[in-house]
């Protein structure tokens, strides 16, 4: 991380501080410093929720709830997080339970049968289109490695999301998760492995 | 050796080694040490296929960097905000208010309780059926009840926190019954219902959240009684039974309490002046003063000689109105309660061992609760004894401690609540045994669930245990995880939990200034 990257980071950190302190107080301020945080990550967080749950409907059912949740808990908020990364342990949490009680019902999603229920993410190109890479539009390039995604297991997806889409560091994907530095990483290698062979063709 | 590709003797060949994808990903993801770094990097240099099978995998993570990032939608900003904040002016506040699903949840929740205690009242003592299916035992382990458990929790998963999504609407009513059942069945596992009605502090009805809070459990506890009633019924048991209750009531004021600590917190946050702040203390104080009379009242109920007193049946109706001078004069309740169990004929000696232990663990825990009392603990033992209560110097101590609090003195206001929870499991002829090393491991994982990554790193791992310092509503929400894990893995075994006072718990060493936070719990997690 360069120096202004870092110079940002922590500029990021204090504003959040500084506008997370405001929402704990009363009235109309508190409620416009939370609204600000909530611009300000809504799109990060309902991104990955889209493509953890494969479904912008329950994404932005538990977008809200995570933000909802943030702030009746922001008494609990430790300014020695980002709170960025409080976030994302809210959103992953509640992600688990929601998988827990949806567990019943269904769980993976096959490929070829996914519902695609996500408007957001555009149909790939008709079958039979084996053209490289470099001649499919972006877009539909774009979708079929949204699909990809979506078609892997849940783990390996959680770290792809963070890593390779969100941009996020090690540090903080392992305190998310809460596994060790040499898991996270063997866990992002499996996860890339079985992209890269879901993707052969197209790269 | 530093690459799977390469066999034995090949070395500086490149056979085979492009066809190992693996190395390549183990390479991007900073998985190789510095010596197989530096070597494989070398071998990149000569090997054309492994160089292009890295650059497929850096052309992989650049269109991954580079997926178009969709704007999240403007209504959800836009009902956040209107969630956090049930409208700026007060008109729209109270028609916000009204329509609030919390708002009907909770007067849902005390209607339902309230056809409870009719019921209680139409029925006797002697009017209760008997019921051989119900052992008195059942209400000790809170596994019995897991069905119910799990529809309650499930239920205070929709109450709680479902908001007014359109699909928790509907599962409204029923989750406000379903609440209300497990509630009654087992208020150990319904954290979540103190939580529903800790809400409506929220509100700014403080005193409507110090009433209900007490109403629900009195009314729960009313409820309860007749099980335990059933059980007393069918059989003459009266350790288990004495056991039963108590526990029940044990249980409940743990819950209740803390939550009505924090309604009574939250109020004073929110107060401007002392002028807002005496309603609430004298509200607190009637209903500190009423769990007081109700918890003695409990420990009446049961008499030496084993046999029920219909005529000091629970008011049910004392939640609503400031409590009546106790009726009885203040005793030893320690002393009853050994007597109580000493004066039965046990069905076997490790019954009443047990029985025993539980009965000193409750009379202690009864000692500790009136001692532990922030607020209104002189004033209630002056009416339990019989004196006369002196709420205008207890209301001047207690607005003294407010003005501290207002002055910046957070620490006046701590709950300073410490909790043990021991877990255990149980052979198939019913004993106690300790948890296998999988169980233990698995209880550890109960700690990714916990909301906030801060707390989970306080925790400190022992072979014995976990120690962990919570808030509140973190804790509540890890009992229910532990609820969770004993009924997922019930094929295992079930966890038991088992509540314990205060006295065995470690303070839980604050590693920062923000880990003085007023509401934490600590916790002890003990495996037995």
């Amino acid at each position: 991380m360069g120096n202004t990257e870092t110079e940002k980071t922590l500029r990021q950190a204090d504003e959040d501080r500084d506008l997370v302190a405001r929402a704990l107080g009363r009235g109309a301020a508190a409620r416009e410093a939370f609204g600000r945080l909530t611009l300000k990550y809504q799109d990060r967080i309902y991104n990955a929720l889209r493509r953890l749950l494969g479904n912008a409907d329950d994404a932005l059912d538990l977008a809200q709830e995570t933000f909802l949740r943030a702030f009746e808990a922001l008494r609990s908020f430790k300014g020695d997080a980002k709170f960025s990364t409080w976030l994302w342990t809210i959103a992953l949490n509640l992600r688990t339970s929601k998988w827990r009680s949806d567990r019943a019902s269904k769980e993976t999603v096959s490929l070829s049968a996914a519902p695609d229920d996500d408007p957001a993410i555009p149909a790939p190109a008709a079958a039979g289109n084996g053209n490289p890479a470099s001649r499919l539009a972006a877009s539909e390039l774009n979708a079929i490695i949204e699909r990809e995604i979506r078609a892997l297991p849940m783990e390996y997806r959680q770290v792809v999301v963070m890593r390779d889409i969100d941009g996020m560091e090690y540090e903080e994907m392992g305190k998310i998760l809460k596994i060790p530095d040499g898991t996270l990483k063997s866990r992002l290698h499996r996860a890339r492995l079985e992209l890269r062979q879901r993707l052969a063709k197209h790269l | 050796m530093f690459w799977r590709g390469e066999s034995p003797g090949t070395k500086g060949s490149t056979m085979k080694c492009h066809e190992d994808k693996e190395t390549a990903s183990r390479y991007l993801s900073d998985l190789l040490g510095a010596r197989e770094r530096a070597e494989y990097e070398r071998h990149l240099a000569e090997c054309p296929e492994c160089a292009a099978e890295v650059e497929r995998y850096r052309r992989m993570m650049d269109l991954l960097r580079n997926l178009p990032q969709i704007k999240a939608p403007a209504s959800l900003r836009a009902s956040v905000m209107e969630k956090i904040s049930p409208g700026t002016s007060a008109e729209p506040q109270r028609v916000s208010i009204l329509r609030s699903w919390r708002f009907r949840a909770v007067a849902a929740l005390l209607v339902l309780a309230a056809g409870a205690v009719v019921m209680f009242k139409m029925l006797t003592p002697t009017q209760f059926p008997t019921s051989a299916s119900q052992s008195p035992k059942s209400a000790l382990n809170v596994a019995d009840n897991l069905d119910k458990a799990k529809q309650g929790r499930d239920a205070g998963d929709y109450m709680g926190f479902g908001y007014e999504s359109p699909n928790v609407a509907t599962h409204m009513d029923a989750g406000s019954k379903l609440l209300f059942d497990a509630y009654v069945t087992s208020p150990m596992d319904m954290p979540g219902g103190y939580d529903v009605v800790a809400f409506t502090s929220a509100l700014n009805r403080v005193d409507n959240a110090l009433y209900s809070l007490n109403m629900t459990d009195l009314k729960a506890f009313a409820a309860k009684d007749q099980t335990a009633f059933v059980d007393f019924a069918a059989t003459a048991g009266m350790p288990d039974i004495q056991k039963a209750q108590l526990k029940s009531r044990a249980d409940n004021v743990v819950f209740m309490q803390m939550a009505q600590k924090r309604v009574v917190a939250n109020a004073f946050e929110r107060a401007k002046n002392m002028d807002e702040v005496t309603p609430i203390l004298n509200c607190y104080n009637d209903v500190m003063t009423q769990q007081q009379y109700v918890a003695k009242d409990v420990l009446s109920n049961v008499t030496p000689s084993g046999r029920f007193q219909a005529d000091s049946a629970l008011k049910p109706d004392a939640g609503a109105a400031p409590p009546q001078a106790a009726e009885k004069p203040a005793d030893d309740t320690e002393g009853k309660v050994q007597s109580a169990t000493e004066a039965q004929t046990p069905q076997t000696a490790e019954a009443e061992e047990m029985a025993k232990q539980e009965a000193e663990r409750l009379a202690e825990k009864t000692r500790d609760e009136s001692q532990g009392l922030e607020y209104g603990t002189e004033m209630d033992r002056e009416k339990l004894a019989g004196g006369e209560a002196a709420p205008a110097t207890q209301n001047k101590a207690l607005q003294q401690r407010f003005q501290r609090s207002m002055d910046g003195d957070k620490t006046e206001m701590a709950l300073n609540f410490r909790q043990s929870i021991v877990l255990f499991g149980v052979t198939p002829d019913g004993k106690k045994r300790a948890l296998n090393e999988t169980e233990k491991n698995d209880i550890k994982l109960v700690f990714d669930c916990l909301p906030t990554l801060e707390d989970y790193q306080s925790a400190q791992f022992t072979p014995g245990g976990i120690t962990v310092r919570l808030s509140e509503s973190e804790f509540l929400r890890l009992l229910k995880y532990l609820k969770d894990m004993a009924d997922v893995k019930a094929e295992i075994g079930p966890i038991y939990a088992e509540l314990l006072p205060a006295t065995s718990a470690a303070p839980v060493e604050a590693r920062n200034e923000a880990d003085q936070d007023p509401y934490a719990v600590d916790v002890t997690i003990v495996f037995e």
